[in-house]
């Protein structure tokens, strides 16, 4: 017989227990009464302009806000990893402000700093809030560190030589950018991007506070799970949530498949 | 001259890497710069690229001043210790990228370019590898895929960090010789940084030897290893015994310079601690009455006359000794 | 985030470049992540330090902050113990199916927390699988305290898990072997040579997951029924009192969970430099 590691019998136990009971259960729950709700449901669900309108404003909001966090977490990354700057250490830690925050509390700031009399709010020629504009701003508020947090590690073993030779054959400090460090960064950047985005389709709390709520508006697809909760309408919503799970398995699929494909950046919540 | 350096100074946190530096490399020559780990060869290699910026002093390459250019209009080929390919890049497009990257005034055309790329491949004998990731090439392929890649722009000067250095003994050996039979081929002047002596000595036309932020010795590799001038360079470059001293300083000598016999009078009584009878020389560690280890090196044949093993009696004294002024410790 | 080794200057961007971008980078920081972290903090005393008290004070909070405690602490330790099984279990043993057991790891991050709760609702509500089997028990878990616990536990239950796995992963088997042939017993092994190499990662996925837990918002809402002063959490109250226009009471909570972030902010940060001179000082 082979000599199993100690601890085996009960750390396999645990692990099986734990997740088939508090993960896979809860699943297998949503699938079950899934699979017994009728075709009808889903196909009135998407006929559904209300529903239609929510899912489509959430995936769209959720991937602007992916868009902008590219850009800010990119420069983020960069600047924290090449410029040495005093305090860099503290502007590292803030980044994981938005994931430390309770999202009901980043809500309820947002909602009021970018409000008609809020420090911020009250210099924009426009409303920011209870509008689109606002449930945006707390998606890429929420998400920000993912794209942050999945091109540091990658930026921080990149060689430096490879540059160095690419300068000393002639490149100008933009090829190097654009035809060596880019492509190296892509699956990161990717991943990021992914993972920001899958966050802010099935971000609740924040949007609650900034939306206003508004149907055929600012209402998202979580929020209106929530909504049929309330009216008991628990066909409906277990079929919404399917929807939004395939979207956000989907999503994580995709940067599976990436991290298989070009070796592992690292993974962050 | 094709490089002339002059006066280098280049300090970084309190430490002094290079200490009023001059060199001369000529054109078309092959100059090995051998050291110590710590000593200033890199930082040197690196600022005759671009890649660094001294306190003070000057390089000048065909006799222009060089400290105003970028690395990217140094015209520089530099090959470094880990190879730096792009990764992302197949072996060909590696070669090309220096080309690629031209302005577009300057670049030749795409079959130019195939042209060019197909010659280098031969040149490091990869014809068949062209589409090859670097992730797929082994360690001596990959150094002569970043060689390909220098040479491919026609560098003035090829700059060379340690290439060899994270390579195996055997693959080391080959690829000294293959560089050497390339730079006979191409002339284009070449620095060679390393710590290995065996590799300055068998490749360069000449060897600079660095310690502590200084050269203290340029010559060809016979002078240095029969004439050292200082005794950090008699015992960086070959063995050296270091035997008593004497009124102007130390007295050394080197292990093949060592003589033997049975006869007491016929020098130092020594016994012999270890005896290694392999290679074309046997090396012998000999424990002298007076106190401390010489090391000699006999032929096979002086061995068999003698008829010594481990724990032999001998008598042992130098034929040529050097002495040097300051005690250095080796 | 260790000292790096930068590309030489003269390849490098040009230094007018380098502060501008930095200098971009800072500005977004203090607009985009201080400027509303500050602002909790004013707004929570611009009624002054009467009101401000007095809401925290009040019975509905106190007994909001004393369920998002327990409710936590519940969390926490669902998520070691089950994050040590995981780790260990999937980390040292050969296991069939490996990279599936990961992801299931994984699911609770990429399930909206929204959707979390419904998965509870559907297993515990009166219409769900064991409803009416805990209907006829008299106990209660959706809309009370149970169901609440069981939400936050599962939007927290990989935090340790996937501190960890990684850590016995990278570890290696030798040094518990090492110890075993030196005559440990396997508990021995564990205590003294396998925990104190995890110690580091263990306090940060804690970290990670209890301020997770105290700030969780979506799933609990949906499995909470919003009792008051039985199933609000802390969260749950801010969002009751902002709802009242009790904008200062909704700030006040707010820059208490503030205060929590910050804190697990500072030592995240503590324990990940720990770790780093930990690894490095070996």
């Amino acid at each position: 017989m082979k000599p199993r590691r100690p601890g085996f019998a009960l750390s396999a136990g645990i692990t099986l227990l734990g997740a088939s009971l508090m993960i896979l259960l809860p699943l297998a729950a949503l699938a079950f009464k899934a699979g017994h709700a009728k075709v009808g449901t889903f196909a009135a669900l998407l006929g559904d302009p209300r529903v239609r309108t929510a899912c489509l404003f959430s995936l769209g909001a959720a991937l602007i806000a992916a868009l902008f966090n590219l850009l800010w977490g990119s420069l983020l990354a960069w600047v924290l990893v090449r410029y040495p700057f005093p305090g860099r250490r503290l502007a590292d830690a803030l980044v994981d402000l938005p994931f430390a925050l309770p999202t009901a509390v980043a809500g309820l700031t947002l909602a009021s700093l970018y409000g008609p009399t809020g420090w911020i709010g009250r210099l924009l020629p426009f409303s920011a809030v209870y509008n689109q504009a606002g449930v945006v701003l707390a998606l890429s508020f929420v998400s920000l560190p993912f794209v942050v947090r999945s091109l540091q590690p990658v930026l921080e073993e990149l060689p430096r030589d490879m540059e160095e030779a690419a300068a000393c054959l002639g490149a100008s400090r933009w090829a190097t950018l654009r035809r060596v460090v880019l492509p190296q960064l892509l699956p990161a950047l990717l991943s990021g991007f992914a993972l920001s985005f899958a966050r802010a389709v099935g971000e609740y709390g924040s949007v609650v506070f900034i939306s206003g709520n508004l149907p055929f508006r600012t209402e998202i697809a979580p929020l209106l799970i929530v909504v049929k909760l309330e009216q008991y309408d628990y066909d409906g919503a277990v079929a919404l949530a399917v929807i939004m799970l395939t979207v956000s398995l989907l999503v994580l699929l995709g940067v599976h498949l990436l991290h298989r494909r070009f070796g592992g950046a690292s993974r962050h919540a | 001259m094709s490089i002339e350096i002059r006066n280098l100074s280049k300090r970084l946190g309190g430490k002094t890497i290079l200490d009023r530096v001059s060199l001369d490399i000529p054109e078309g020559g092959l100059l090995a710069l051998l050291g110590p780990s710590g000593s200033g060869k890199t930082t040197l290699l690196r600022i005759i690229a671009g890649l660094e910026t001294p306190d003070e002093g000057e390089v000048r390459v065909h006799g222009e001043a060089s400290h105003a250019r970028r690395p990217q209009d140094r015209q520089v080929g530099f090959v470094f210790q880990h190879y730096a390919l792009f990764p992302h890049m197949s072996v060909r497009q590696n070669i090309a990228f220096g080309l690629d990257v031209k302005p577009r005034a300057q670049r030749p055309s795409r079959e130019a370019i195939r042209a060019r790329v197909d010659e280098l491949l031969q040149l490091i004998q990869m014809g068949s590898y062209g589409h090859r990731l670097p992730a797929e090439l082994s360690g001596g392929q990959r150094q002569r895929v970043a060689l390909a890649r220098a040479l491919a722009v026609e560098p003035r000067v090829l700059l060379l960090d340690e290439p060899f250095g994270a390579l195996d003994a055997q693959v080391r050996a080959e690829l000294r010789h293959w560089l050497r039979r390339l730079h006979d081929v191409s002339k284009v002047t070449t620095v060679l940084v390393t710590h290995d002596q065996e590799e300055a000595m068998e490749v360069a036309d000449t060897v600079a030897v660095m310690n502590r932020a200084r050269i203290e010795q340029v010559g060809p590799p016979r002078d240095i290893y029969d004439h050292p001038a200082t005794a950090f360079v008699a015992g960086f470059v070959g063995q050296m015994n270091r035997l008593h001293q004497v009124a102007e300083g130390t007295a050394f000598a080197r292990p093949h310079e060592m003589e033997l016999s049975l006869d007491p009078g016929e020098g130092q009584a020594a016994q012999v601690a270890r005896l290694a009878p392999t290679g074309a020389l046997a090396r012998l560690r000999l424990r002298l009455a007076s106190g401390g280890e010489v090391e000699v090196h006999l032929t096979r044949d002086r061995l068999a006359d003698l008829q010594i093993a481990e724990g032999s009696q001998v008598y042992v004294r130098p034929a040529r000794v050097q002495v040097f002024p300051e005690d250095y410790s080796i | 985030m260790p000292e790096m080794p930068l590309p030489a200057e003269g390849v490098g961007e040009p230094r007018w470049l380098r502060w501008t971008l930095t200098a971009l980078a800072l500005a977004f920081l203090l607009g985009f992540l201080v400027l509303p972290l500050a602002n909790i903090f004013h707004a929570a005393l611009s009624e002054g330090w009467r009101v401000f008290l007095a809401s925290l004070r009040d019975e509905e909070a106190a007994l909001a902050i004393r369920l998002s405690l327990t409710s936590s602490a519940a969390a926490v330790l669902l998520s070691t113990v089950f994050g040590l099984a995981a780790a260990w279990f999937l980390g040292r043993h050969r296991v069939p199916g490996h990279g599936l057991w990961v992801a299931v790891l994984d699911l609770p991050f990429a399930i909206s927390p929204v959707v979390a709760g419904l998965m509870f609702v559907l297993l515990f509500g009166l219409d769900g699988w064991f409803g009416p089997w805990l209907d006829r028990h008299n106990t209660q878990v959706i809309f009370a305290k149970p169901g609440i616990i069981l939400a936050t536990a599962f939007v927290t239950f990989p935090f340790v898990a996937r501190e960890l796995l990684p850590l016995v992963e990278a570890l290696g088997p030798e040094a518990e072997e090492a110890a075993r042939l030196l005559g440990a017993s396997p508990w021995q092994t564990f205590l003294r040579v396998t925990l104190p190499a995890l110690k580091w990662g263990l306090l940060y996925g804690v970290i990670l997951c209890a301020s997770r837990a105290m700030g969780e918002f979506g799933a609990v809402s949906v499995v909470s029924g919003h009792i008051r002063g039985e199933t609000m959490t802390l969260p749950l109250h801010i969002e009751a009192v902002y709802n009242e226009y009790q904008f200062g009471a909704a700030f006040a909570c707010a820059s208490l969970l503030s205060l929590v972030a910050l804190v697990s902010l500072a030592l995240k940060s503590f324990v990940a430099w720990r770790a780093r001179r930990d690894r490095e000082g070996t």
